[in-house]
Protein backbone atom coordinates (compact mmCIF):
# COMPACT_ATOMS: atom_id res chain seq x y z
CA UNK A 1 0.00 0.00 0.00
CA UNK A 2 1.44 3.34 -0.87
CA UNK A 3 1.56 5.44 2.37
CA UNK A 4 3.14 8.52 0.69
CA UNK A 5 0.55 11.38 0.52
CA UNK A 6 1.43 14.24 -2.24
CA UNK A 7 1.21 17.78 -0.48
CA UNK A 8 1.11 20.80 -2.32
CA UNK A 9 3.96 22.53 -2.26
CA UNK A 10 3.18 26.46 -1.56
CA UNK A 11 5.74 28.76 -3.56
CA UNK A 12 6.67 31.55 -0.52
CA UNK A 13 8.22 34.82 -2.20
CA UNK A 14 8.73 36.35 1.32
CA UNK A 15 7.85 36.32 5.10
CA UNK A 16 6.95 38.72 7.14
CA UNK A 17 7.24 39.10 10.66
CA UNK A 18 5.14 40.60 13.24
CA UNK A 19 2.42 39.72 16.18
CA UNK A 20 2.15 36.92 13.51
CA UNK A 21 3.89 35.97 10.43
CA UNK A 22 2.64 35.92 6.93
CA UNK A 23 3.82 34.29 4.03
CA UNK A 24 3.50 36.16 1.09
CA UNK A 25 3.02 33.44 -1.39
CA UNK A 26 2.34 33.00 -5.13
CA UNK A 27 -1.36 32.02 -5.06
CA UNK A 28 -2.43 28.44 -5.00
CA UNK A 29 -6.22 27.08 -4.90
CA UNK A 30 -6.37 26.03 -1.03
CA UNK A 31 -8.87 26.69 2.13
CA UNK A 32 -8.79 29.56 3.90
CA UNK A 33 -7.85 28.00 6.96
CA UNK A 34 -6.03 24.48 6.96
CA UNK A 35 -2.44 23.25 7.82
CA UNK A 36 0.78 23.67 6.42
CA UNK A 37 3.82 20.93 6.98
CA UNK A 38 6.68 23.00 7.47
CA UNK A 39 10.35 21.20 7.34
CA UNK A 40 13.70 23.39 8.06
CA UNK A 41 16.62 23.10 6.37
CA UNK A 42 17.61 20.19 8.74
CA UNK A 43 14.84 18.22 8.01
CA UNK A 44 13.57 18.90 10.82
CA UNK A 45 9.13 18.96 9.70
CA UNK A 46 5.75 20.75 12.13
CA UNK A 47 2.34 21.50 11.53
CA UNK A 48 0.92 25.12 11.23
CA UNK A 49 -2.43 26.13 11.02
CA UNK A 50 -2.93 29.45 8.98
CA UNK A 51 -5.18 31.34 7.80
CA UNK A 52 -5.41 32.39 4.12
CA UNK A 53 -5.78 36.58 3.81
CA UNK A 54 -8.12 38.48 1.51
CA UNK A 55 -6.29 41.09 1.15
CA UNK A 56 -7.87 44.68 0.22
CA UNK A 57 -4.78 46.40 -2.12
CA UNK A 58 -5.08 49.67 -3.68
CA UNK A 59 -3.51 48.59 -6.85
CA UNK A 60 -4.65 45.14 -8.24
CA UNK A 61 -2.57 42.49 -8.03
CA UNK A 62 -3.72 39.12 -9.44
CA UNK A 63 -1.91 36.36 -8.08
CA UNK A 64 -0.39 36.92 -4.05
CA UNK A 65 -2.17 35.33 -1.06
CA UNK A 66 -1.11 35.78 2.43
CA UNK A 67 -0.85 32.97 4.75
CA UNK A 68 -1.02 33.98 8.23
CA UNK A 69 0.41 31.61 10.65
CA UNK A 70 1.61 31.85 14.46
CA UNK A 71 5.40 30.20 14.04
CA UNK A 72 7.82 32.54 14.22
CA UNK A 73 10.83 30.24 12.94
CA UNK A 74 9.88 30.03 9.86
CA UNK A 75 12.04 31.21 7.16
CA UNK A 76 12.91 31.46 3.36
CA UNK A 77 14.85 28.34 3.56
CA UNK A 78 11.66 26.40 5.12
CA UNK A 79 9.53 24.05 2.29
CA UNK A 80 6.19 24.68 3.11
CA UNK A 81 3.34 22.28 1.88
CA UNK A 82 -0.34 22.70 2.02
CA UNK A 83 -1.74 19.25 3.76
CA UNK B 1 12.51 37.07 -8.10
CA UNK B 2 10.83 40.36 -7.05
CA UNK B 3 7.02 40.17 -8.36
CA UNK B 4 4.87 43.56 -8.64
CA UNK B 5 2.39 43.97 -10.95
CA UNK B 6 1.68 47.12 -11.66
CA UNK B 7 1.58 47.15 -15.69
CA UNK B 8 3.84 50.20 -15.14
CA UNK B 9 1.38 51.99 -13.37
CA UNK B 10 3.02 52.59 -10.41
CA UNK B 11 6.65 53.04 -8.68
CA UNK B 12 8.44 49.60 -8.94
CA UNK B 13 11.83 50.29 -7.89
CA UNK B 14 12.86 49.01 -4.45
CA UNK B 15 11.51 51.88 -1.80
CA UNK B 16 14.79 53.90 -0.12
CA UNK B 17 15.39 54.53 2.77
CA UNK B 18 13.74 57.77 3.06
CA UNK B 19 11.01 57.32 1.24
CA UNK B 20 10.13 53.79 4.10
CA UNK B 21 10.31 56.42 6.57
CA UNK B 22 8.33 59.28 5.22
CA UNK B 23 5.50 55.99 4.58
CA UNK B 24 5.92 55.25 8.60
CA UNK B 25 5.80 58.72 9.60
CA UNK B 26 2.82 59.21 8.12
CA UNK B 27 1.54 55.96 8.76
CA UNK B 28 2.47 57.15 12.86
CA UNK B 29 0.33 59.96 11.96
CA UNK B 30 -3.14 58.11 11.12
CA UNK B 31 -2.63 56.03 14.33
CA UNK B 32 -2.16 52.29 13.13
CA UNK B 33 -0.59 50.55 15.60
CA UNK B 34 -0.97 46.60 14.05
CA UNK B 35 1.74 44.94 12.44
CA UNK B 36 3.58 46.88 9.48
CA UNK B 37 5.70 45.21 6.46
CA UNK B 38 7.33 46.45 3.42
CA UNK B 39 7.84 43.95 0.63
CA UNK B 40 8.96 43.66 -2.80
CA UNK B 41 6.57 41.12 -3.44
CA UNK B 42 3.35 42.15 -2.93
CA UNK B 43 1.78 44.96 -3.75
CA UNK B 44 0.06 48.18 -1.30
CA UNK B 45 -2.28 46.36 0.59
CA UNK B 46 -4.34 45.62 4.02
CA UNK B 47 -3.89 42.06 5.05
CA UNK B 48 -6.23 40.54 7.39
CA UNK B 49 -7.76 37.46 8.97
CA UNK B 50 -11.51 38.01 10.64
CA UNK B 51 -12.04 33.94 10.78
CA UNK B 52 -11.30 33.40 14.51
CA UNK B 53 -8.64 35.77 16.37
CA UNK B 54 -8.87 39.33 14.49
CA UNK B 55 -5.42 39.91 12.94
CA UNK B 56 -4.37 42.59 10.29
CA UNK B 57 -1.08 43.86 8.68
CA UNK B 58 -0.35 46.69 6.67
CA UNK B 59 2.17 45.31 3.54
CA UNK B 60 3.49 48.47 1.40
CA UNK B 61 4.80 47.48 -1.32
CA UNK B 62 7.08 49.60 -4.01
CA UNK B 63 3.91 50.13 -5.68
CA UNK B 64 2.88 52.75 -2.63
CA UNK B 65 4.83 55.58 -4.59
CA UNK B 66 3.50 56.89 -8.19
CA UNK B 67 5.44 56.68 -11.41
CA UNK B 68 6.56 60.12 -12.67
CA UNK B 69 3.79 60.18 -15.79
CA UNK B 70 0.67 59.02 -13.79
CA UNK B 71 -1.96 58.63 -16.72
CA UNK B 72 -4.97 57.62 -14.52
CA UNK B 73 -6.12 58.92 -10.64
CA UNK B 74 -5.23 55.74 -9.86
CA UNK B 75 -1.91 56.45 -10.51
CA UNK B 76 -1.66 59.25 -9.59
CA UNK B 77 -2.51 58.54 -6.16
CA UNK B 78 0.63 59.79 -3.79
CA UNK B 79 1.88 57.41 -1.29
CA UNK B 80 -0.52 59.19 1.46
CA UNK B 81 -2.74 58.84 -0.16
CA UNK B 82 -2.43 55.37 -0.86
CA UNK B 83 -1.72 54.98 2.77
CA UNK B 84 -4.84 56.56 3.97
CA UNK B 85 -6.94 54.29 1.19
CA UNK B 86 -5.78 51.27 2.83
CA UNK B 87 -5.52 52.83 6.87
CA UNK B 88 -8.93 55.36 6.90
CA UNK B 89 -10.53 53.52 4.05
CA UNK B 90 -10.16 49.98 4.55
CA UNK B 91 -9.20 49.24 7.99
CA UNK B 92 -11.34 51.26 9.66
CA UNK B 93 -14.49 49.74 7.57
CA UNK B 94 -12.86 46.00 8.88
CA UNK B 95 -12.39 47.03 12.71
CA UNK B 96 -16.02 49.25 12.03
CA UNK B 97 -17.46 46.62 10.96
CA UNK B 98 -18.89 48.66 7.97
CA UNK B 99 -17.23 46.58 4.59
CA UNK B 100 -19.34 46.50 1.98
CA UNK B 101 -20.06 43.26 -0.13
CA UNK B 102 -19.39 45.04 -3.18
CA UNK B 103 -15.66 45.52 -4.63
CA UNK B 104 -16.25 47.70 -6.40
CA UNK B 105 -18.35 50.32 -3.73
CA UNK B 106 -15.98 48.84 -1.23
CA UNK B 107 -12.66 50.09 -2.99
CA UNK B 108 -14.22 53.35 -3.51
CA UNK B 109 -15.70 53.81 -0.09
CA UNK B 110 -12.22 53.40 0.79
CA UNK B 111 -10.95 56.16 -1.60
CA UNK B 112 -13.99 58.09 -0.81
CA UNK B 113 -13.45 57.84 2.79
CA UNK B 114 -9.04 58.71 2.76
CA UNK B 115 -10.15 61.81 0.54
CA UNK B 116 -12.67 63.41 3.48
CA UNK B 117 -10.75 62.42 6.48
CA UNK B 118 -7.21 62.07 5.88
CA UNK B 119 -4.81 64.64 7.43
CA UNK B 120 -2.55 66.28 5.81
CA UNK B 121 -3.39 66.01 2.18
CA UNK B 122 -3.50 68.47 -0.42
CA UNK B 123 -6.26 68.83 -2.22
CA UNK B 124 -4.71 67.47 -5.08
CA UNK B 125 -4.56 64.78 -3.29
CA UNK B 126 -8.16 64.52 -2.33
CA UNK B 127 -9.34 65.23 -5.98
CA UNK B 128 -7.41 62.38 -6.82
CA UNK B 129 -8.42 59.78 -4.22
CA UNK B 130 -11.83 61.29 -4.92
CA UNK B 131 -11.42 60.15 -8.57
CA UNK B 132 -10.24 56.92 -8.46
CA UNK B 133 -13.19 56.54 -5.86
CA UNK B 134 -15.73 57.29 -8.55
CA UNK B 135 -14.11 55.21 -11.39
CA UNK B 136 -14.21 52.11 -9.25
CA UNK B 137 -18.17 52.47 -9.45
CA UNK B 138 -17.57 53.20 -12.67
CA UNK B 139 -15.76 49.98 -13.34
CA UNK B 140 -18.28 47.98 -11.69
CA UNK B 141 -21.37 50.02 -13.41
CA UNK B 142 -22.32 51.34 -10.43
CA UNK B 143 -24.91 54.40 -9.97
CA UNK B 144 -23.20 57.27 -7.46
CA UNK B 145 -26.66 57.66 -5.88
CA UNK B 146 -26.95 53.73 -4.92
CA UNK B 147 -23.25 53.17 -4.32
CA UNK B 148 -23.64 56.66 -1.26
CA UNK B 149 -26.31 54.77 0.53
CA UNK B 150 -24.51 51.38 1.51
CA UNK B 151 -20.87 53.45 1.60
CA UNK B 152 -19.85 55.22 5.55
CA UNK B 153 -18.41 58.43 4.13
CA UNK B 154 -20.23 61.06 6.29
CA UNK B 155 -18.22 60.76 9.48
CA UNK B 156 -14.58 59.10 10.30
Amino acid sequence: MNTITDFKTINVLEVLYGEKTTLVCKKEEIETTGQLRITDLHGNSYIAHYNLSMPKQCFTSKDIMFLNIDDKSISLDSKVECI
Amino acid sequence: MKHIYTNGKRNEAKLTYEQRKECLEYIELLGFKHDISFSEYSNTAFVFVSEGEKYCRLVIGTDVYPTDTPTTPNASISYRGAIAHEIIGHYEAWIGDFECTNRYIDEAQASIRAARFAPDLSMEERINLIKDGLLRLHEGKIKLKDARRQMHINER
